[in-house]
């Protein structure tokens, strides 16, 4: 297992008191001093790539510069142990999956090695946040460590294959409290289930404001058309976020309307299905001049935030999401979002508010053509957008949440759902 | 003038969902029969923190659902009128909902399951008391700190506030009574905020604050 990030990444507030008010901070101040020294750990499955690593690379220094001695680790495994991890994280979201007695043994058996490099850390942290079900056995392995531990479940297990889920039920439930990025993602546990959705950094190269001068240029470098309305879905090569239907939505706007439609995909270490997915994109676009499918390295930040500030609507058209921070990423760009019902992005985009929910590939081309047909509607919404993004999801409100979940494990219970910080 | 100053403070809050759902009204009606105070105090009150900037059709969570999932407007008519923050008592607020759900399960068409993915979710709700270390000490000083402290401050003291005062006072309009603005508080204490965004009564209050009081 290895350190994911180094020990002088450190990061204060001040800088974000641009983008919210001015009490975040003391708010902040209050929620860590009782927590001022402790050791806070979390671990994952990946240091690079994808939503939780991505959040996990600020929230961690921005932890520590409130005071708290955090660390990151993230696991080690062979192609096995993704391939595994990758049917089970598919079974918990739905998708019938056979996961072998051996494929369970390796699984194990991958954490069981991660754990032995680094006992001593686990034993003694006064808390350790495990993130997803890669990782989720250690605490079953290490016995009764020190201190508290809870698991953060990162996708929607609303509705899991049942077999997987049992198993790994008996892993999660000997934590302290498990927590959600959506109410609807709990199941019955023996243990307290809080929901703390996810957020974005508006400092990092992907969220930060760009000049129009420089959003050309990428656009330029990559070959994105700016001569005609732009939609833009950016998501791993994924069947779940449903590339194959967006060319298909956008294939019946262009009945209507001129348009250009940008795929950009990213990879993550633990996501070996990820080029088939992207092969078959490849095959449907064909040699349609206009849409571009990228493939992204996984520290392309400043070019998805260009793309991003490019597009004339986001898409992100999921049939199943966990949080789904790319359409927070769109909506803090101040554009109005297409996205399927599902998961976190209904919670993100309200109907007609700051986008349109989504169903099937004809609704996804109707309301295309919608926000072309009325752009000042389209620019209301993004516009609304914005401040939807300011209040409820930024890091700053992940980082407060963060303290509470702190103070739920260590029992500071007061009275009837209300917690005191000593 | 009120030698006390007010002391603004607020309540970092968590949502805790208890995994139970009910896809029918009649699972539902099962479920809010036996659930726990806070969960009926959660889905019925604290609507508002969700939703700071904008305001949905109905009041609570129950009401909601019965509108957007249910598709059941005559249930949620009926449930948008429970007046959650004039009934301090959570078990009278219980039978009004299972009174509403009763009628509603007398009709036609009620035991049918809502779409797959619009079930409602049981929760409740932890937080953490914050002393926000903002303070006023005249009515002009609390006009200005209004105008700054987050929403969910004014959720703190003008809607939870009544629920600890005995004879329904907000924390703002107790402190305004006991500092010599007997009509201001009055006025205060009977404004109609609960149909509204935090950011809206918001405006309202410090409208109403200047008016009177300025």
């Amino acid at each position: 297992m290895k350190a994911a990030l180094g020990n002088a990444s450190v990061l204060a507030i001040e800088p974000y008191l641009q983008h919210v008010p001015r009490w975040v901070e003391n708010e902040l101040q209050c929620l860590a001093a009782p927590f001022r020294g402790a050791t806070v750990v979390h671990v994952n499955a990946t240091a690079v790539g994808g939503g939780v690593a991505e959040i996990l690379q600020r929230l961690v220094p921005l932890q520590r510069g409130l005071g708290l001695d955090a660390h990151w680790y993230a696991l080690e495994g062979d192609a096995d142990f993704f391939r595994t991890t990758k049917k089970i994280h598919n079974a918990l979201q739905g998708h019938e999956q056979t996961i072998s007695p051996s494929e369970w043994d390796h699984y194990l058996e991958v954490n069981r090695s991660n754990l032995a490099e680094r006992e001593d850390v686990f034993r003694r942290a006064d808390f350790v946040i495990v993130h997803d079900p890669q990782p989720a056995a250690l605490l079953t392995l290490l016995g009764r460590p020190q201190g508290h531990w809870a698991w953060r479940c990162h996708i929607d297990l609303s509705n899991p294959h049942r077999g997987t889920w049992r198993r790994l039920k008996d892993l999660v439930n000997p934590y302290g409290a498990s927590v959600f990025s959506l109410a609807s993602f709990a199941r019955q546990l023996s243990h307290p289930q809080v929901v703390i959705p996810p957020a974005i950094d508006p400092l990092t190269d992907k969220n930060r404001a760009l000049d129009e001068a420089t959003v050309d240029e990428i656009c330029r470098r990559l070959g994105v058309r700016r001569d005609m309305p732009l939609f833009v879905q950016v998501s791993r090569f994924d069947r779940f976020k449903d590339p194959l239907g967006v060319v298909a939505a956008f294939r019946l706007l262009r009945r209507h309307r001129e348009a250009a439609l940008v795929l950009a995909g990213g990879g993550a270490s633990d996501d070996p299905e990820g080029q088939e997915v992207l092969a078959d994109v490849r095959r449907a676009t064909g040699d349609d001049g206009d849409i571009l499918v990228l493939e992204l390295p996984p520290d392309a930040h400043l070019e998805i935030n260009a793309i991003q500030r490019a597009a004339t609507v986001i898409v992100q058209k999921s049939l199943r999401e966990g949080f789904g921070l790319v359409v927070t990423e769109g909506l803090w760009k101040g554009k109005p979002v297409i996205g399927g019902a599902v998961g976190g992005i209904t919670l993100q985009v309200r109907d007609g508010f700051t986008g349109y929910l989504v169903r099937t590939i004809e609704g996804c081309a109707y309301r295309m053509r919608q926000c072309l047909r009325h752009p000042n509607r389209a620019h209301a919404m993004g516009q609304r957008g914005i401040e939807l993004v300011r209040g409820h999801y930024l890091i700053t409100r992940q980082l407060r949440d963060a303290f509470v979940l702190l103070a739920l494990l260590r029992g500071d219970r007061a009275q009837s759902g209300m917690l005191r910080l000593s | 003038m009120n030698a006390k100053p007010f002391r603004f403070r607020d309540a970092v809050r968590l949502n805790c969902p208890t995994g139970v759902s009910a896809a029918t009204l009649r699972e539902f009606r099962d479920v809010v029969e036996r659930v726990e105070a806070g969960v009926l105090h959660h889905h019925l009150r604290e609507v508002p923190l969700r939703f700071t900037f904008t305001f949905w059709d109905y009041p609570n969570d129950f009401a909601i659902w019965a509108a957007s999932a249910l598709e059941n407007r005559a249930l949620a008519e009926r449930l948008s009128v429970l007046d959650a923050f004039h009934e301090r008592d959570i078990e009278v607020l219980r039978e009004r909902v299972l009174d509403a759900v009763e009628v509603a399960l007398g009709e036609e068409g009620s035991t049918l399951p809502v779409p797959p993915g619009q079930e409602f979710h049981f929760s409740s709700s932890v937080a953490v008391e914050l002393d926000l270390g903002v303070e006023a000490n005249t009515v002009a000083e609390l006009i200005a700190r209004l105008k700054e402290v987050p929403a969910t401050s004014l959720y703190y003291h003008l809607f939870e506030g009544r629920l600890r005062s005995p004879e329904g006072w907000n924390d703002v309009s107790l402190w305004l009574l006991e500092s010599g603005f007997p009509s201001a508080a009055h006025r205060l204490r009977d404004l109609d905020i609960y149909m509204a965004s935090l950011e809206s009564c918001r405006r309202v209050v410090i409208e109403l604050l200047e008016r009177d009081l300025a």
